[in-house]
């Protein structure tokens, strides 16, 4: 096994590489993806061609309505949304229709098709251009979710979202597009609906969504100097969701604290709170707690717009409130 | 053969129609799409038309009246009809089974159940104490609000299980856990315990010889009630007694606010009686009557347990000669009495029969010395022997 | 390919059908006997059936809420419509599309309730067609108010720059919903639009259906050799109201008369027997056949099971996925 260190993009990019090779059914549509804005889809038209790597005009709508089109006509299609925040232009069809056709068909239509969505604040691109709407796509029927936190996830889930029968909505943290991580050279698939425990505890068990995964890994760390061990679960995908490795750990715990950076109300955190209310009532020994980006439109000036994301301390603060150790 | 004209479904909604107009009357010869009547809907007025050809047999629905989808309007039949398929039409009253939503399956609720007194406790903490046959209703959490949490849980079984054998482990009551910290809290007052033995004759008679207006209840006044009124008066001539020590200042306190230690189930509870000093015996029996009521049906506020400046603990109903008093921080004094017993004692030079009993003085040292002990006893004295002033209401 | 004899009678039963099926579903609409709303298109058959005469079965049809006509054109039978206008255990989708019909092995496409959401999917299925050389063609019906939904222009915008084979046919029946289109329509046809993405288009008679199923029969060929993307639009008239209740009134009485006269059915039957190759008896004998066709059906859908509730939760998702 190599020790392979590359950045999240090579591995997204890694991922279309060996799925359009494998699947000629395979293409890749959406705004500039030949040039490829944020580097996940670039240098692949020189491979595939421009019939596998198509440039739409700029409607996000039509464009992934063209998607849905062609996954129920025999093609596995890729549409890039290239912020996630445009998600909402192309809401109807991804919600209305892509999620709801194999259902209403009783299975006579199949809509194999990944949305690929870089979102996320990073800083500096403000309002429409940073939020995290992961969550909203939980509501909808008949959608997976995915939301990788490192290159190997990324890579893993990406490859099994493409070979997946239904519409797979895949974001991407552009906060994490440029980090390395571990990548092996050999093949290997991350099955959707598998969370991976990032971080062994036995105090509080700690879910944590794409970016904010690391900030709650490092404020693992700083809890472990006041002896609090944390137990960090990244879910991976929000739909389907592994509950049992967030109850298993539940179990140990008896403490849950849920973060997240898409919007706290109504968010993913709602949903697992909820969760946590109706089939692990007995095993909560303190209410849970959930962070979440405000209810506010995202600002642009850097200092306003840490304000409204969950931080560090936010989540080291959370845990301890858990614990009873803060008020 | 008969047809039924029917209350139609115009649009997904509706579910009713209101009868507008008949535009036929019963008898009228009718073709196949005249207009029969006018129906209101919740969104429009229409016109139903004839579904067949025939004459206009009966009309079952009256302008103005409401009736289901698809409910029977009126019957068109052929002249020639046999009564009995217009009849069976008629019976037709409910919609067809297509609109008929499932019958809904109700039960009745059930009787509600006793309230459960209402205990803070984590859902994983209940699943362990039931596990584990705890019963927590009787723990105390340490969590916010008082919240039992597994730790508290865990602590009890620990508790349970280092249990000597033979002994049975009986977790502290909330009260008990009170006292204890209050007990606790005493003992850090250097303390000082000066006793008088005291001539209750007078004031004993005094009790029983009460009368309208100084005193209307069936019974005579209880002596702990002459007690409080007695030490409100004594108090005067001793102010340092009457007293809280807050760190490094003595608060002197105008008015006298007398806790009255009461026995209660599992433990005591001193609830006070606020400006004893201005209240009148009935005023103060009334009181302390009823704060006794409450303080055994677990009904007092904690606001009526604090802000006392002196406390009485009257022993002599449980038999006690002669013992210190609890105090009770940051108060300074509180006043021990005994049971009055019928001694021989000297007086005037002569061997008579008194009841006597042991009034003591327990004190924080570090405020009160013996001097104002004594001048309190002397006037406690005084007033037993000369109980008629406790008749007076101000000090 | 020209129109011959034997096809036309075709298409003039499917017409008929179309009437008559919507006649009797109407009833049993406002009877109750079926839990959705109706939307019908008397007077306009013959473009839904013209539109589907020169397709192929593996074609895809993206078709409207209105009638049957494209329904029926496609090769969905009268049973298979009731079923699903039931909502019983009989119909294909096993109650659970209602109006939404759908029939995806004669190329009958997702009708979606958002209408116009339709634009961006014909454009994927023609891509797919096109990525994949199978030689198939897709036409996207529509209504001259769907042309107001935002995908409308970018999806000739894809067709054109794609040069997809993919045929919009605009149904112009100058209703839309409650109101005559020139309410909330700013052109008296919609058909020059496409030439703003460099589509051409036609502007057709949609009452004959000989010239609906030429015009149709020259885009779809084009579109089938590799040509591109065409737009027509038939103009026709929707005598009815907008739903079963609608009370209607806002269409003038001489208006619906004059259409009247230029009735799709009336105009074919006149023509076929003014050519001598239909007479009065294949008339009585058609409509006795197509009424007893009709009337089975609606029997066959009332005796049909509904669907069992432990159903409900079938086919959320794709099992399985790629496994090769």
């Amino acid at each position: 096994m190599s020790h392979r260190r590359i950045t999240f993009i090579q591995a997204v990019r890694e991922a279309f590489q060996e799925e359009m090779r494998r699947d000629e059914r395979v293409f890749i549509l959406g705004q500039d993806v030949r040039a490829g804005i944020f580097g996940t889809t670039s240098k692949l038209v020189g491979e595939f061609g421009e019939d596998r790597v198509i440039n739409t005009p700029i409607c996000e709508s039509a464009s992934v309505g063209a998607a849905v089109g062609a996954a129920m006509t025999g093609l596995r299609p890729v549409v890039q949304i290239m912020f996630g925040d445009f998600n909402y232009l192309a809401m109807e069809i991804t919600a209305n229709q892509a999620g709801q056709w194999h259902y209403l068909s009783d299975g006579a239509l199949k809509v194999p098709m990944v949305i690929e969505t870089p979102s996320g604040a990073r800083g500096g691109a403000g309002y429409g251009h940073s939020q995290s709407l992961e969550a909203a796509f939980i509501l909808p029927p008949g959608l997976k979710v995915a939301v990788p936190s490192t290159p190997y996830d990324a890579k893993g889930l990406l490859k099994s979202a493409i070979r997946d029968d239904n519409p797979v909505l895949f974001f991407e943290h552009r906060r994490l597009l440029t980090q390395r991580g571990h990548v092996p050279e050999e093949e290997y698939l991350i099955p959707l609906g598998q969370a991976d425990i990032k971080r062994e505890g036995k105090d509080v068990t700690l879910v944590a969504l794409s970016a904010t995964v690391q900030k709650a890994l490092s404020a693992a760390e700083r809890l472990s100097q006041q002896g609090i061990e944390v137990e960090v679960i990244d879910p991976r995908t929000l739909v389907p969701l592994d509950k049992e490795t967030i109850f298993k750990s539940l179990q140990k715990t008896y403490h849950l604290v849920v973060v997240e950076e898409g919007r706290r109300r109504g968010g993913f955190g709602a949903e697992l709170t909820a969760i946590a209310a109706e089939e692990w009532f007995d095993t909560l020994d303190a209410p849970v707690q959930r962070l979440g980006t405000i209810s506010a439109p995202l600002p642009y000036s850097p200092v306003l717009e840490a304000a409204c994301i969950p931080s560090e301390d936010d989540i080291v603060r959370a845990v301890l409130r858990s614990l009873g150790q803060e008020e | 053969m008969a047809t039924a004209i029917t209350m139609p479904r115009w649009g997904m909604i509706m579910e009713e129609g209101r009868i507008v107009e008949w535009l036929k009357k019963e008898g009228d010869e009718i073709v196949v799409d005249d207009p029969i009547l006018i129906v209101e809907s919740e969104k429009v007025d229409n016109e139903v038309t004839a579904p067949a050809a025939g004459i206009l047999k009966a009309i079952v629905v009256a302008e103005g009246e409401t009736a289901a989808v698809g409910a029977v309007l009126a019957v068109i039949a052929s002249p020639d009809e046999d009564a009995a398929a217009v009849a069976a039409l008629l019976a037709q009253s409910s919609p067809p089974p297509a609109a008929e939503p499932p019958p809904a399956v109700t039960s009745a609720p059930p009787p509600p159940a006793p309230k459960p007194r209402r205990v803070n406790i984590s859902p994983a903490a209940r699943r362990m104490a039931e596990d584990k046959g705890i019963d927590w209703q009787s723990l105390e959490g340490s969590g916010p609000r008082g919240r039992i949490e597994r730790k508290d849980v865990l602590r009890a079984i620990e508790t349970a299980q280092s249990t000597p054998p033979g002994a049975k482990s009986i977790p502290l009551s909330p009260m008990r856990k009170a006292i204890a910290r209050r007990t606790l809290q005493s003992i850090q007052a250097p303390q000082a315990a000066l006793c008088r033995e005291t001539d209750i004759s007078q004031v004993l008679r005094f009790r029983h010889s009460l009368t309208a207006p100084d005193w209307t209840g069936d019974k005579p006044p209880t002596f702990t009630t002459l007690l409080v009124k007695a030490v409100a008066m004594a108090l005067a001539a001793a102010p340092i007694l009457n007293a809280r020590l807050h760190d490094d200042a003595i608060w002197l306190d105008d008015n006298a606010h007398i806790g009255v230690v009461i026995a209660v189930e599992d433990g005591i509870v001193v609830p006070v009686i606020r400006e004893a000093n201005k209240k009148t015996l009935i005023e103060i029996a009334t009181e302390l009557n009823d704060l006794t009521q409450r303080a055994r049906s677990g009904g007092l506020t904690s606001a009526e347990m604090e802000g006392g400046t002196f406390t009485i603990s009257n022993a002599g109903p449980l038999g006690i000669d002669f013992f210190q008093a609890l105090l009770y921080p940051p108060q300074v004094g509180a006043l021990g009495v005994g049971r009055g017993r019928q001694r021989p004692v000297v007086v005037d030079g002569e061997i008579v029969i008194r009841t006597m009993s042991y009034f003591c003085v327990s004190s924080d040292h570090r405020v009160v010395d013996a001097e104002p002990i004594g001048r309190f006893l002397g006037k406690m004295d005084e007033i037993m022997q000369n109980p008629d002033v406790l008749l007076k209401r101000t000090v | 390919m020209a129109l011959d004899n034997d096809t036309l009678k075709e298409l003039y039963r499917n017409m008929v059908t179309v009437r008559l099926l919507e006649k009797r579903v109407e009833r049993l609409v406002t009877a109750a006997r079926i839990p959705c709303s109706g939307h019908f298109g008397t007077g306009q058959e013959a473009v839904g059936v013209g539109i589907c005469g020169p397709l192929r079965s593996d074609d895809y049809l993206f078709g409207t809420h209105r009638g049957f006509a494209e329904y029926i054109g496609k090769g969905m039978a009268p049973a298979e419509i009731l079923c699903e206008y039931y909502g019983k255990a009989t119909s294909l989708s096993r109650g659970r599309l209602g109006q939404h019909l759908l029939k995806v092995d004669v190329g009958i496409m997702p009708l979606p309730s958002s209408l116009g959401s339709e634009f961006g999917m014909s454009v994927g299925a023609a891509l797919s067609s096109k990525l994949r050389r199978s030689g198939q063609v897709t036409v996207n019906l529509f209504g001259e108010g769907t042309a107001g939904q935002a995908d409308f222009g970018p999806a000739l915008e894809m067709a054109s720059l794609w040069q997809l084979p993919l045929v919009f046919v605009c149904n112009n029946n100058q209703y839309v919903e409650l109101a005559h289109y020139r309410n909330v329509v700013a052109t008296e046809d919609i058909a020059p639009r496409a030439g703003g993405y460099g589509v051409p288009y036609e502007i057709v008679d949609g009452n004959d259906i000989t010239l609906v199923y030429d015009a149709t029969e020259r885009a779809v060929s084009r579109a089938r050799n590799g040509e591109g993307p065409m737009l027509l639009e038939f103009k026709t008239y929707r005598r009815g109201t907008h739903y079963t209740g609608d009370p209607g009134g806002y269409q003038p009485r001489e208006e619906i008369a004059a259409w009247e006269k230029k009735d799709p059915i009336d105009r074919c039957r006149d023509r076929m027997m003014a050519e001598g190759f239909w007479a009065e008896t294949d008339e009585q004998a058609m409509r006795e056949t197509i009424e007893a066709e009709i009337e089975a059906a609606v029997q066959f859908a009332e005796e049909s099971p509904y669907p069992d509730p432990a159903t409900v939760t079938e086919n959320i998702y794709a099992q399985g996925g790629d496994k090769s």
